[in-house]
């Protein structure tokens, strides 16, 4: 796994912003509060993943 | 990775899940990041809304195969009414992977103990463990574990993790007899895992920097340099159809070089890359990176400069200045790399996250002083 303590080395094999979904995956975007509402409202987990832009 | 969860197989899932996606360097994000203790991306976690409890965790990539195990793993984590003992056990260890290792690393080796003998999750678990290990810096056990298990797992993208993990634990130490042991053992897997079909990249991308560097470490540098040359021709071999995938391959690219090799070696691919992506900063920084690695100074001054015009935001803007310093220092304009080291300064407190914004004021700071 890729530790971010060297932050200063590009870590992840991901970059760029996401593209729309051929899964139908419906994405909230930076908004942990916004997800868990919903979450509790529909009575489902949350997925979240962490991602870096670099 | 960000492709696999726009695959269309995933389509089932859309309606078992809210889908979360949190930047690393967005400030909103940061109480998450801290509260879960998210410190490498990519970074997996479903999280049951009741208690907001994690009831699953991975760190770094997945095939399409282990996500559907992680999203079912995690649907039914959030169902204790499915769960054995021993899935129990395994969600525990997850769940406390991030932040307590040490209790990681129990919780696994419990759901071994308990484990029936036809568990669907044994080498799931054998996997994390080895992990846990690694995150607890237990480095012996760690690589002789992954040793001892991945001669008797099945050959599919699990095993290639199990020999990550031992390959890293190998690298956090240093050379000692029963190190070079577990080497040996290894390196076998390590190949057997290149010749995977299923193994993905990021885990390519690891397995051959590991290799590189126990090579290296072994005062064999031609076996590093065999592995580098091996894993750069396999990017060449990649037509990106995407920016996404070109920086891709571009960061594999440079961790690769940054590892062992000559940086001249992929200076046309960056090139490349930065004009077939005018509006992204870190082209430009990936190629001041390795500018300034073949000593081009003024080449290494010119892409930080373009790349401070294309908006770099917090992280970006004091790594591109430091960068920038470094090149001017070295063509010996000391007072100019001096005001643009306390401009890195200035930029660096507006880094979003905590241990990101004190390593590199630190770093600045440091710098300063010389």
């Amino acid at each position: 796994m890729k530790k971010l303590a060297l932050w200063m080395v590009p870590l992840a094999l991901i970059a760029a912003a996401l593209p729309a979904s051929a899964a139908g995956l419906s994405w909230i975007k930076d908004n942990y509060s916004k997800a868990l509402a919903e979450a509790k409202q529909r009575k489902l987990p949350m997925f979240v993943e962490v991602w870096a832009p670099w | 990775m960000r492709d696999l969860l726009n695959h269309a197989d995933l389509a089932g899932y859309a309606g078992q899940f809210v889908w979360l996606e949190l930047s690393y360097d967005a400030p909103e994000n940061r109480t998450f990041l801290t509260k879960y203790g998210a410190e490498a991306t990519p970074t997996f976690f479903v999280i049951a809304p009741q208690d907001e409890l994690v009831t699953a965790m991975q760190t770094g990539a997945m095939s399409l195969e282990q996500l559907r195990q992680f999203l079912d793993r995690g649907a039914s984590g959030a169902d204790a009414r499915s769960q054995t003992p021993a899935d129990a056990a395994l969600m525990r260890g997850d769940k406390l992977r991030a932040q307590q290792p040490q209790d990681a690393v129990t919780a696994y080796r419990e759901a071994l103990r308990l484990a029936p003998a036809n568990w669907p999750r044994r080498q799931l678990a054998e996997t994390s463990f080895v992990e846990a290990l690694q995150d607890n810096s237990e480095w012996r056990l760690c690589a002789e574990t992954s040793a001892t298990k991945a001669a008797h797992m099945t050959r599919d993208d699990l095993f290639a993790r199990m020999v990550v993990g031992g390959l890293w634990c190998l690298v956090s130490t240093d050379r000692s007899p029963w190190s070079d042991v577990a080497f040996q053992k290894l390196q076998p897997f390590a190949e057997e895992a290149l010749a995977l079909p299923s193994t993905v990249r990021d885990h390519r991308d690891e397995i051959y920097r590991t290799l590189m560097k126990l090579s290296v470490a072994r005062n064999d540098n031609a076996a590093a340099a065999k592995f580098g040359d091996r894993w750069l021709a396999e990017l060449d071999a990649i037509k990106p159809d995407s920016d996404e995938e070109r920086s891709a391959l571009d960061i594999a690219r440079v961790e690769s070089i940054q590892t062992f090799g000559n940086p001249e070696r992929i200076l046309p691919a960056l090139k490349a890359s930065e004009l077939a992506m005018p509006n992204n900063y870190i082209a430009s920084l990936r190629l001041a990176q390795m500018e300034l690695a073949a000593k081009h100074l003024d080449e290494t001054i010119a892409a930080c400069d373009r790349g401070l015009a294309r908006s770099p935001g917090a992280n970006g803007r004091p790594w591109l200045l430091q960068i920038k310093a470094q090149a001017l220092r070295q063509k010996g304009k000391t007072a100019e790399a001096r005001r643009t080291l306390q401009e890195a300064l200035q930029a660096a407190q507006e880094i979003p996250n905590q241990g990101s914004r004190n390593m590199n004021v630190h770093s600045i700071k440091k710098a300063l002083q010389q």
